[in-house]
C-alpha cells in the first residue's frame, strides 16, 4: 500500500546570480513504508527543497531518490504522491468539493483507486461545506480541504510542508490530532516538515534534524511513544526526553561542522 | 438592481431641474432643455441610428483587431518568456502615442478612410487588453503550477483546470476597460474627417453651433461607451461569480 | 544625478535620429510619408515662431489647468478628510465626472467657453482632477496609525496633524497623481485644441496634416512628445527631491 522513501547522497545546487548555493549536501535518508516522519530545522536549511525533490518538482543535482523502488518521476506519474503546501493552494474558483475532486478529474478513469470526494471531505471534517468557495472558509478549514485533496487519490506517500504553519496554536493542535487519525486510516507514508519541536515529536515515529549552509541531516531522534497518540502524552516524561533530544540536536552543535550523532548526548 | 435607485432618482431630478430652469430662462443658451435634446433624437431617428451604427462598426472592428493581435502577442510572451518585456513595452509605447499624433501620421500612410479609423480604434483599446491578457497568462502562481505538476496533469488539463480559469478575471478586466476606449478612439478618429459617425455629428454641430445636437452627440458618446462597458460587466458578473464573491467577502 | 536621465534620453534620441535618417535615406522613403530628421529640424527652425507660439499655448493651458485642478483637489481632499459626510455627498458627482471621457467633455466646454484657451484649461482641469484627488486621498489616508494616535495623545489640532503628518505622508502619492494627471492633461489640452480648431499644438498637428506639410507635422508631434517627457521629468525630479527630504 504505502511506499518507502530512500535518499542516497542527494545534493542540490541552486545557481545564484553571484554564487551557487549548496542547498542540500549529500543527504542520506531512509523512511520505511507506512511511517510518519518529521524533518525539523531552521529556516532556509533546505527542508522544502528536500520535499520538492521527493515530489519531483525539482531534480537533484546529484544522488538518487527512490520511492518504493521507483524514481520520483515514475512515482509522480503513477500519482503515488500527495503534497500539502504551507499555503492551502486551493483553486479559488472551485468549491471545496470541486477542489477535492480535481485530482480525480485530472486522472480521469485511468487510475481507479481514488476515494470518493465526499468521503475525503468527511474524513477531514468539512461536511456541510462541500459547496463553499475557498474564501468562505477559515485558514484551518482551507488547509483541511487541501489535505482531503492530497488524499483523494490514496497516495502512497504524503508530503506535508509546514501545513499548519499559518494556523494559531490551538487550531494547530487540533489539526495535528486529526492529521494523525487521517494518516492512520489512510496507511500512507507521511513526511512532515515543521518548525515546531513539540509538533515533530508528537506526530512522528522519527524526527530528522537538519542544519543549514549547507543543508544536511545532522541527527535522527527515534520517538518511541505508543500510538494512537493523545494530548495527555505531551505531559509525560518520555515526551520531554524526546523533545530535549531534538532540541539538543538542533542547538547543541551550533557551528560544529559535519554530522554528529545525537546519541552522543 | 440594488444601488441603482439613488443615481436614477438624482439623474431624474437633475433633468427635471434643467428643464424647468431652462424654460424659466435661467440657464445660458448653451445648455438646452433636455426635452429639446431628446426631441432631436425623436424627430430624426435615422440620424441617431446611422451615426451610432457607423461609430459602433468602426469601434467593433478595431476592438476585434486589437483582441486578435493582443491575444497573439500575449500568447507569444507566455511561450517565450524572454519576449515578455519587449511585448509589454511595445504595447506601452503604442499606448503612449496619443491619438492626436497617430491619426494624421497614419492618415498619410494609409489614407483617411475607414481603415484609418478602425486602426485608431484598435490602437486606442489595445493596451488594457494586452495588460489583462499578459497578467492573466501568468496569474496562476507557482504553488498552483506545482500542484498540477505533482498531479501529473497534461498540458490540456493544466490549461483547462488552472491557467484558463486563473486568467479569466484579468482578461475580462482588460476587455471591459478596453471597450469604451475603442468607442472613444473611433469618435476621435471621426473628428479628423469622417462623414458619418457620432464624432462627425459632434464636429458638424459644433461648427454650426447647433447646441442641442452637440449635447445629443455627447449623450450618444456616453451611452455607447458606458453601454459597451456594461455589456462586459454583465457578462463578467455571470461568468465570474466566484471572483466577485471573493472580492466582496469581508 | 538629476541630469543623468535627461542625458541618457538625449543620447538615445540622437541615436534614434541617426538610425531614422539612415533608414529614410537608404530606403528612399518619400519625404511626404516619413521625412528625414534633418528635414524636420529644418522645418522646425524655419517655422519656429509658429511652433513655439502654439507649443506655448498648449503648455500654458496644461500648466494652468493642472494648477487649478491641484487647488481644487487639495481643497476637496482636506474637506473630505475633515468630514465623511462631505465625501459621501460629493462622491457620486465626482464619479459621474470621472466617467465622462474627453470626447464628451470637450464639446460641452467649447459650447461654454468658445474657441480660446478657456476650453483647453477647463478640459485639462477636469481630466487631471481625478488622478490628483484619488492619490491625495489615498496618501492622506495612509498615515501611520501609531503616529496618528501619538498626535492625538499630544492633543494636536486638525491642521497640526495635517501639516506635520498627513501632508508629508501624502506627498509621494501626490507626485504619483501628478505624473498620471500630467500626461492626461497634455492629451486633454491637445484634444480640445483639435476640436476648437484655432490654437495650440493639437490644432497645428491637424492643420499641417491637412496641408500635407509633413515636416511641420512631425516637428509638432515630436514637440508634443518632448513636452510630455519634460512634464514627466519635472514631476519625477520633484518627487525625488521631496522624497529624499522626507
Ligand atoms: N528556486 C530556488 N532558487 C534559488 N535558491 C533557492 C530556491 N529554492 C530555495 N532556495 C534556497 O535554498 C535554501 C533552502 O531553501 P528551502 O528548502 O526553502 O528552506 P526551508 O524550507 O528549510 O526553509 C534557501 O537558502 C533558499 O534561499
Ligand atoms: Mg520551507
Amino acid at each position: 500500500m504505502s511506499r518507502d522513501i530512500v535518499l542516497h547522497a542527494v545534493s542540490m545546487l541552486f545557481h545564484g546570480r553571484e554564487a551557487d548555493l549548496l542547498a542540500l549536501d549529500k543527504v542520506d535518508l531512509e523512511i520505511p513504508a507506512g511511517r510518519f516522519v518529521s524533518l525539523i530545522g531552521p529556516s532556509g536549511c533546505g527542508k522544502s527543497t528536500l520535499l520538492r525533490l521527493i515530489a519531483d518538482i525539482l531534480k537533484p543535482h546529484s544522488g538518487r531518490i527512490l520511492l518504493g523502488g521507483d524514481s520520483p518521476r515514475a512515482a509522480r506519474l503513477a500519482r503515488a504522491i500527495g503534497v500539502v503546501f504551507q499555503a492551502p493552494t486551493l483553486l479559488p474558483w472551485r468549491t471545496v468539493r470541486q477542489n477535492v475532486e480535481l485530482p480525480l478529474k485530472i486522472v480521469g478513469s485511468a487510475v481507479a483507486r481514488g476515494a470518493s470526494p465526499d468521503e475525503m471531505i468527511r474524513l477531514v471534517g468539512l461536511e456541510g461545506f462541500e459547496n463553499a468557495l475557498p474564501h468562505e472558509l477559515s485558514g484551518g478549514m482551507q488547509q483541511r480541504a487541501a489535505i482531503a485533496r492530497a488524499l483523494v487519490l490514496r497516495p502512497r506517500i504524503l508530503l506535508l510542508d509546514e501545513p499548519f504553519g499559518a494556523l494559531d496554536e490551538i487550531t494547530r493542535q487540533r489539526m495535528n490530532l486529526e492529521l494523525l487519525r487521517i494518516w492512520a486510516e489512510s496507511g500512507t507514508t507521511a513526511l512532515l516538515v515543521t518548525h515546531s519541536i513539540a509538533e515533530a515529536v508528537f506526530m512522528s515515529d522519527e524526527v530528522h534534524i537538519m542544519s543549514a549552509r549547507p543543508g544536511r541531516i545532522t541527527g535522527t531522534v527515534p520517538i518511541d511513544l505508543p500510538r494512537p497518540r493523545d494530548l495527555a502524552m505531551m505531559r509525560g516524561r518520555e515526551f520531554f526526553d524526546c523533545v530535549n533530544k531534538v532540541r539538543d540536536g538542533l542547538f547543541g552543535y551550533e557551528g560544529i561542522p559535519g554530522p554528529v550523532p545525537v546519541e552522543a548526548f | 438592481m440594488r444601488g441603482w435607485g439613488l443615481p436614477l432618482v438624482s439623474a431624474a431630478f437633475v433633468l427635471i431641474l434643467a428643464e424647468a430652469t431652462q424654460r424659466a430662462g435661467l440657464l445660458p443658451s448653451v445648455v438646452p432643455a433636455p426635452s429639446l435634446v431628446l426631441l432631436q433624437a425623436w424627430d430624426n431617428p435615422a440620424l441617431v441610428s446611422n451615426n451610432c451604427l457607423a461609430t459602433l462598426g468602426t469601434a467593433t472592428a478595431g476592438y476585434v483587431v486589437a483582441m486578435t493581435v493582443t491575444f497573439a502577442a500575449s500568447a507569444l510572451a507566455a511561450m517565450l518568456y524572454r519576449l515578455y518585456g519587449a511585448v509589454y513595452n511595445l504595447g506601452l509605447t503604442l499606448h503612449a502615442i496619443p491619438v492626436i499624433a497617430a491619426t494624421p501620421l497614419l492618415a498619410i500612410l494609409i489614407g483617411g478612410g475607414p481603415p484609418l479609423r478602425v486602426l485608431i480604434a484598435a490602437l486606442s483599446c489595445q493596451f488594457p487588453m494586452l495588460v489583462g491578457m499578459m497578467q492573466g497568462m501568468r496569474a496562476a502562481d507557482s504553488r498552483q503550477r506545482e500542484l498540477m505538476h505533482v498531479l501529473a496533469a497534461s498540458r490540456a488539463d493544466t490549461w483547462r483546470y488552472l491557467l484558463l480559469p486563473a486568467a479569466l478575471p484579468f482578461v475580462f478586466a482588460g476587455l471591459k476597460i478596453a471597450a469604451p476606449s475603442a468607442i472613444l478612439g473611433a469618435i476621435t478618429a471621426e473628428w479628423a474627417g469622417a462623414d458619418r459617425g457620432v464624432g462627425a455629428v459632434m464636429l458638424n454641430a459644433l461648427f454650426s453651433f447647433d447646441v442641442a445636437k452637440v449635447w445629443l452627440s455627447v449623450l450618444l458618446t456616453c451611452i455607447l461607451s458606458a453601454g459597451t462597458y456594461g455589456i462586459w460587466a454583465l457578462a463578467e458578473s455571470h461568468l465570474l461569480r466566484w471572483k466577485i464573491s471573493a472580492e466582496n467577502f469581508p | 544625478m538629476f541630469l543623468r536621465a535627461p542625458l541618457i534620453a538625449l543620447i538615445s534620441i540622437a541615436l534614434a535620429g541617426l538610425v531614422w535618417q539612415g533608414l529614410v535615406v537608404a530606403l528612399h522613403v518619400p519625404h511626404y510619408v516619413i521625412p528625414a530628421p534633418d528635414a524636420i529640424v529644418a522645418a522646425a527652425i524655419s517655422q519656429r515662431h509658429v511652433l513655439l507660439a502654439q507649443a506655448g499655448f498648449t503648455v500654458r493651458a496644461t500648466l494652468i489647468g493642472l494648477v487649478v485642478s491641484l487647488a481644487f483637489a487639495l481643497a476637496c481632499a482636506v474637506g473630505f478628510t475633515r468630514s465623511r459626510e462631505a465625501e459621501r455627498a460629493a462622491l457620486p458627482l465626482l464619479i459621474a465626472f470621472r466617467s465622462a471621457p474627453v470626447p464628451a467633455i470637450a464639446p460641452i466646454a467649447m459650447l461654454f467657453l468658445g474657441r480660446g484657451i478657456g476650453t483647453s484649461i477647463l478640459v485639462v482641469t477636469i481630466v487631471s482632477f481625478f488622478p490628483l484627488l484619488v492619490n491625495l486621498m489615498r496618501g492622506l489616508a495612509s498615515v501611520d496609525r501609531n503616529a496618528a494616535e501619538l498626535f492625538h495623545v499630544y492633543g494636536a489640532g486638525f491642521w497640526q496633524v495635517f501639516g506635520m503628518l498627513r501632508l508629508p505622508t501624502a506627498l509621494p502619492f501626490l507626485f504619483t497623481g501628478l505624473r498620471i494627471a500630467g500626461a492626461a492633461a497634455l492629451l486633454g489640452a491637445m484634444l480640445s485644441e483639435w476640436i476648437t480648431g484655432s490654437h495650440g499644438l493639437g490644432n497645428l498637428i491637424l492643420e499641417s496634416a491637412d496641408m500635407r506639410e509633413t515636416e511641420l507635422l512631425w516637428a509638432a508631434v515630436l514637440m508634443s512628445v518632448g513636452i510630455a517627457m519634460g512634464l514627466f521629468w519635472l514631476t519625477a525630479t520633484g518627487e525625488r527631491i521631496v522624497t529624499r527630504g522626507a
